[in-house]
Order: structure tokens, then C-alpha cells, then sequence
């Protein structure tokens, strides 16, 4: 029987290698992660997740989800709007990411209304329809499994939610597209080196955005797993997309 | 049209923030699905507007909805000022379920837009706070002449203690003003009516 494999980048890997593989990109970069983003994006990244933010609209006494939460950017700005009756659950695959996460929120007052979840978006760690609203910020990519987590996570989304999904994608035009392949091959890598010395997972970083489906691609695959009313927003030319979809 | 398409999700999140500091305009929108068409005729473009728990999801194109409004710009101002739409003639055309549509204008007449904190978010990414200042003076300028321009609203001038009423304000203060009237007329008539008894006993 011929082995299950999927893309690790630009590599092919045994499907159940894939998630240990991005699990030792993010404990390497972890430490550095917050100040590579602002290298990397030139501060834009803030522009990205306040838009996303702003999208998501979220109300007070609503319960959120932050799937790939990270170090916690897009949970920190939703926690402000939720009130003290709202909830937040704060969840990442990776150890030393949520651990970034939480520090952040316990250094900024937050943590009361903050729960922290080490889980697999494949597989939420949830009961059917209990949140109002998730987000996953630049995580959907390091997803094995795309069409499961977008099922897991239709799951969990009470009837009315709405899920929103940032992430890189393809820029738009031919000349930004050109402009883009050579900054992140040539560019990132090094900026990698220098800040967090790890070139590797940087190459990863550029690799991983050019395998994930594009604009129209993820819409569809939003429309399969059930998600209404789909649509997605391209920010800065298409490199990065916001998606989103409702349960209806 | 796809550069005003572009210009959907920032109308959307200033809708959405306007509605959210609104309960009142928020609640008009609970329980309701169905989208309303507006499409204006001076741009040759249009968007549906769909409630949401969280206000409004404003989608490009008109496909099916429960109302559609055809309009121009200055129309749909004329609209959102609390102008009657049966009175706009040809400048409104309204088609489909009348009353959803009203419904749906009605919360977002509800709610309360801070045109300079929207603008000042939008520009302070780029640092351009003195450019800022000067767009939200300048658009200030312009929904107050709009607002002169379609309601007959006069300017403020520096001897006047507040801010203006808008048209829903007025026409709730008339409103009491009539109420006011016909309990003052009942007064009179019981009056009339005690004084008559008194007389004839």
C-alpha cells in the first residue's frame, strides 16, 4: 500500500511527519517570532490583523475562538471588546506558541477571561456549537488536513457564527507577484538568518505560502464544509486574504 | 466595479461599529436574514446589505433580496436624513417588501456615526495626522452643507449653545407637539364640560 504523504513546503513528507516538522519551525522562531513579523511585513502585519479584527466585529458577551493564536496578537485586540461576561479561548498546536500567548496575556491583565488550549484544529477539543466566532491568523497553512479543520471548526460554531481566516495568498498583480517571489526567497531567508538564525524555517515560511490555495480555491473549499454567505477581502495586492463564511 | 467594491469592507466595519455602539439600532436587525439591494444609478453599481448578529455583511453585486432600493447618492442621503421615501418620487425606486427595507434603513438611521474617529483610524496607520485633521475638517464641512443642502438645516453659528436636530428629532419633538395639543384640547373640553354641569345645577 503506497504511503500517505503530504507537502512540507516545498517537500514531500509521510503525512503523520508534517505536524512535528512545523511544530520545530515555531519552538525554533518562537522567541523571535513577534519582532521577525515586523520585520518581515515592515509593521503591515498590524494593519492585516486590525482589518481582520475590525471584520470579525465581535460583540460583547461573545464567545471566541483564536485558532493558531501565536503570540496572541488577534486574541489580545478581540478580549478588549468582549466585556466580562465575553469569553476567549486562545488555542495553538505548538507548545511554545501558546506559552508566548499566554505570558502576553497575563502581562497585559487579560488572563481572567482567557482560556489556553494546546489542540489540533483537525480535531477541536470543543462540544458541538459553543462559540460565536473563531479566527485562525496565519495558521490555515500549516493545517495537514484543510477540509477537516474547516469541518471541525463549522462544528463548533454556534448557528449565526462566523469564522474568519488570515492568511498569505497570491497577489493579484503579475509585477507585485514577481516583486513578492524574489523578496521571499531571497530576502526572507537571510533576515531569518540574521534576527533568529534559522534560514530554514524562513525558506519554510516562503514555501509553505506558495502552496496554500489561492483566493477562489479556500472560498470554495469554505463552501464545502458548509460555510454561507462566503466571501474574502485581498489586503496589500493579495499577499495576504482575509476569508469568511457563516453557519447559518 | 470592482475599485468600489474595494470599498465595501471599510463601509462595512464603520456600519458595524456604528451599529454596535446603537443596541437599540443592533436589536432592530435581530432575527432578520434576508438581504436588501441598493443600487445607485448615478454609479451604476450596487451591493446587498444582510443582517448579521453582528450587524450588517455587505456583499457586491444584487442577486436575490427581499427588497431592492434603486437610488442615487444624494437619494440615499435624502433617505438616511429620515426623509420619507414615499415622498422622493423618481428619485427612489423601491422595490420588493417595503417594510423589511424600512426596517433595515431604520437601524442604520439608529445608529450613531463618528465620521472623524472613522476617518482618524483609517489615516493613522499612515502617520498622516495632520492630513487626517484636514480630510475629517473638510468632510465635516460637507455633511454639514449635504445636511443644510437636503433638510434646510441652518448653519451653527457661534451664538448657539449645541448641536442641531437632525430630522428624526424633529419630527419627534412635532410629534409631542401634536400630543401635547390634543391633551390640551381634551383639557379645554372637560373644563367646558364642568363648567356647563356646574351651571345647570
Amino acid at each position: 500500500m503506497k504511503e500517505q504523504t503530504t507537502h512540507f513546503g516545498y517537500s514531500e513528507v509521510k503525512w503523520e511527519d508534517k505536524a512535528s516538522r512545523v511544530s520545530q519551525v515555531f519552538d525554533s522562531v518562537a522567541s523571535r517570532y513577534d519582532i521577525m513579523n515586523d520585520l518581515m511585513s515592515m509593521g503591515v502585519h498590524r494593519m492585516w490583523k486590525r482589518f481582520t479584527v475590525d471584520l470579525a466585529c465581535v460583540q460583547r458577551n461573545e464567545m471566541v475562538l483564536d485558532l493558531a493564536c501565536g503570540s496572541g496578537d488577534l486574541a489580545a485586540a478581540m478580549s478588549r471588546r468582549l466585556g466580562p461576561r465575553g469569553g476567549m479561548v486562545m488555542a495553538d498546536y505548538n507548545a511554545a506558541m501558546l506559552a508566548q500567548g499566554r505570558d502576553r496575556m497575563l502581562n497585559e491583565g487579560r488572563a481572567e477571561q482567557v482560556r489556553f488550549v494546546q489542540a489540533d484544529a483537525e480535531a477541536l477539543p470543543f462540544v458541538d456549537e459553543c462559540m460565536d466566532c473563531i479566527t485562525i491568523g496565519f495558521g490555515l497553512r500549516n493545517v495537514r488536513d484543510k477540509a477537516r479543520a474547516l469541518a471541525s471548526m463549522w462544528r463548533v460554531l454556534k448557528p449565526g457564527g462566523r469564522l474568519l481566516i488570515l492568511e498569505f495568498s497570491q497577489p493579484v498583480n503579475p509585477v507585485l507577484a514577481k516583486i513578492y517571489d524574489t523578496y521571499s526567497f531571497e530576502v526572507l531567508p537571510r533576515l531569518g538568518q540574521a534576527i533568529a538564525n534559522d534560514a530554514e524555517s524562513y525558506r519554510y515560511l516562503a514555501e509553505s505560502i506558495r502552496m496554500h490555495p489561492d483566493q477562489p480555491t479556500l472560498l470554495r473549499m469554505l463552501d464545502e464544509a458548509g460555510f454561507e454567505r462566503t466571501q474574502y477581502y485581498n489586503l496589500t495586492g493579495g499577499i495576504v486574504a482575509v476569508h469568511r463564511g457563516y453557519k447559518l | 466595479m470592482a475599485i468600489l467594491d474595494a470599498v465595501l469592507a471599510p463601509l462595512e466595519i464603520a456600519l458595524n461599529k456604528a451599529l454596535t455602539a446603537s443596541p437599540a439600532a443592533l436589536q432592530q436587525l435581530a432575527g432578520e436574514q434576508q438581504s436588501l439591494a441598493l443600487y445607485f444609478r448615478d454609479l451604476a453599481w450596487g451591493f446587498r446589505l444582510q443582517p448579521t448578529v453582528h450587524g450588517l455583511q455587505l456583499q457586491a453585486g444584487l442577486g436575490e433580496s427581499r427588497a431592492a432600493i434603486s437610488t442615487s447618492l444624494v437619494g440615499l442621503a435624502r433617505l438616511l436624513a429620515g426623509e420619507d421615501p414615499r415622498a422622493m418620487g423618481d428619485a427612489l425606486v423601491l422595490e420588493g417588501d417595503a417594510e423589511y427595507a424600512e426596517r433595515l434603513l431604520g437601524a442604520l438611521r439608529h445608529a450613531r456615526f463618528d465620521l472623524e474617529a472613522e476617518l482618524g483610524a483609517l489615516l493613522e496607520p499612515l502617520g498622516a495626522a495632520g492630513l487626517g485633521r484636514g480630510l475629517r475638517n473638510w468632510a465635516e464641512r460637507g455633511r454639514r452643507g449635504l445636511a443644510g443642502l437636503l433638510l434646510g438645516e441652518v448653519q451653527r453659528g457661534p451664538e448657539s449653545g449645541g448641536g442641531l436636530a437632525n430630522g428624526e428629532e424633529v419630527r419627534r419633538w412635532m410629534d409631542e407637539v401634536d400630543d401635547l395639543a390634543v391633551s390640551l384640547d381634551r383639557l379645554e373640553a372637560r373644563v367646558l364640560r364642568s363648567e356647563q354641569g356646574s351651571s345647570q345645577a
